[in-house]
């Protein structure tokens, strides 16, 4: 298994697209978080900070899962998933070193952003703001959870489309865009109960620092975002078991 | 040893491999010929657990693929040279498939030496050219020096030179006792390194052995011969019960008879004789013959 993980770390570390959405994901949270506390005139507390980084850090989330879905989509388009299950032809270890990877990658990356975030607008407002303070250090878990969910579901789309623009489109558009007028539309037609259960819409509420309401909360909706996530990428692996490479 | 049994593969409605069975030696080099779209890639493929088929089995020295814990060490196998990430280095290619099966990166740096790709390693293979990327390829079965070779096409693209030595290679590694299966349409490449054919035609064996007998059973005898005066030669060669056709200018071409009726029959009738000379069809005359039933794609006759 460490072969394995070393092998797809070589590979993820070798193109420049992953190198690029990388620093994009870390530089844009900062360079906006250091600019936002420097000039906005207001006193940053602990909760406030943790929403403009969490609300940043979002961003950086959607990138990492973008390296994970183009990590699985390219091995399609360039057929290297061929050679690649030639080498390990239980086909098992190679998809699994392929997910160990991307949300190490995730986790690391996302963290080390959220941290970096939050000491850099704590010096440079000032205001030295307390981590204890109120939803500051749920919100900012949750969005380290958020972003390696994504990456999951990156992944898992990425195994079921094997196309990199329609795998990646479907894993932007669908909480970006789709989820919004399915919820308008659930609204239009009274069955505003059921808006609750979008999945994205529901684990969003993991990384903010006040979770809606009439949402399933923050552990809730972190939960059957989860359960979701999960279970389109035992799909996808599922599925790239049983057919021809 | 690779023993095929009964492998079928069927996508959709098609049937691209059809219950085909045959036995691959080691120490040979086997070429496994067909028509385009006659299965071969489907049959490596299958070879290889990428394709799953719809019944029979492949296996290496009794050995599923699949249950191959490092296979790198057991079948190299180069299905197309075009199987890599363009914005990756030829040695970072190399690195990954290593690190797959435990082989450390000094190998890659050595089998990059025996293909002669050191100086170009670093580069993306986005610039590389086919042949290049054959080599690459190449590089990449040699990686842990398996005892089998399955290579598809691997002669595609590549200049006379590198024909050359890619021939050179695979009888080198049949010379050390290797079992070498590679696919082709090069009918003139396959004369010169296969000892054994497999030659299939709409994904069904046709002729499994060596390429003598496969010649031997497929190819056309004649005889040739040269004379001053070959219209008159021609009429008594048809008294005599063969066909014939011209050659210009003072050349027959006769079948029928054999080389030495031929020749006492010149030298009953006092016929001077320039030539006479045994001939028999080429191995891609032998081979068209022998899937002309079988062409998937037929070109017309040229115009």
């Amino acid at each position: 298994m460490i072969d394995a993980i070393r092998s797809e770390w070589i590979k993820v570390s070798t193109v420049t697209v992953t190198w690029v959405l990388t620093v994009v994901a870390v530089l844009f949270p900062l360079v906006i978080t250091v600019l936002t506390t420097a000039f906005a005139d207001n006193v940053w507390r602990g909760e406030e900070l943790a929403s403009l980084v969490t609300g940043l850090t979002i961003v950086s989330a959607m990138l990492l899962a973008v390296v994970s879905t183009i990590s699985v989509t390219s091995e399609f388009s360039h057929n290297t998933i061929r050679p690649t299950f030639a080498a390990m032809p239980d086909r098992i270890r190679p998809l699994v070193a392929k997910v160990v990877v991307q949300l190490a990658m995730a986790l690391v990356v996302v963290t080390a952003t959220v941290i970096a975030c939050w000491v850099l607008g704590a010096i440079v407002s000032g205001d030295s703001p307390d981590l204890g303070d109120g939803t500051a250090l749920p919100a900012m878990v949750g969005v380290v959870l958020l972003a390696v969910g994504l990456s999951l579901l990156g992944y898992g789309l990425g195994l079921l489309i094997r196309n990199s623009a329609a795998a990646v489109c479907m894993l932007l558009l669908w909480p970006l865009i789709a989820e919004g007028l399915i919820a308008g539309l659930l609204s239009a037609i009274g069955f505003e109960d059921l808006v609750r259960f979008l999945p994205y819409a529901s684990g969003i509420n993991m990384a903010v620092t006040e979770p809606d309401p009439e949402s399933l909360g923050r552990v809730g909706g972190g939960l059957y975002f989860y359960a979701w996530v999960v279970v389109i990428a035992a799909l996808g692996v599922l599925s790239a078991r049983k057919r021809d490479a | 040893m690779i023993e095929i049994r009964d492998l079928t593969k069927r996508f959709g409605n098609v049937v691209a491999v059809d219950g085909l069975s045959f036995d691959v030696h080691p120490g040979r080099v086997t070429g496994f010929l067909g028509p385009n779209g006659s299965g071969k890639s489907t049959t490596m493929r299958c070879m290889l657990g990428l394709d799953r088929p719809d019944r029979g089995t492949a296996t290496f020295d009794g050995k599923p693929f699949e249950s191959l814990r490092r296979p790198l060490f057991e079948v190299g196998a180069l299905l197309d040279a075009g199987y890599v990430h363009p914005g990756r280095s030829a040695r970072n290619h190399l690195r990954w498939l290593a690190a797959s099966n435990g082989i450390p990166s000094s190998r890659v740096d050595e089998v990059l030496e025996l293909v002669g790709l050191t100086e170009v390693a670093g580069r993306k293979v986005r610039g590389y050219s086919l042949g290049m990327r054959q080599r690459l390829g190449l590089a990449g079965v040699l990686l842990g020096d398996p005892h089998t070779v399955i290579l598809d096409e691997p002669a595609n693209g590549l200049d006379p030179e590198g024909i050359r030595w890619i021939r050179d290679v695979l009888v080198h590694l049949a010379r050390q006792g290797k079992t070498v299966l590679v696919s082709s349409h090069l009918l003139s490449e396959m004369a010169l390194m296969a000892d054994d054919l497999v030659v299939i035609g709409r994904g069904r064996l046709i002729e499994h052995g060596p390429v003598s007998q496969f010649i031997d059973r497929h190819a056309t005898r004649w005889v040739r011969v040269r004379t001053p005066n070959p219209a008159a030669f021609a009429e008594l060669l048809r008294a005599n019960g063969a066909t014939y056709e011209p050659l210009a200018p003072d050349g027959i071409e006769v079948y029928g008879l054999s080389i030495v009726e031929v020749g006492e029959l010149a030298a009953r009738h006092g016929v001077v004789l320039h030539e006479l000379s045994p001939q028999h069809s080429s191995l891609e005359d032998a081979f068209l013959k022998a899937t002309a039933d079988s062409q998937e794609y037929r070109s017309g006759s040229p115009v």
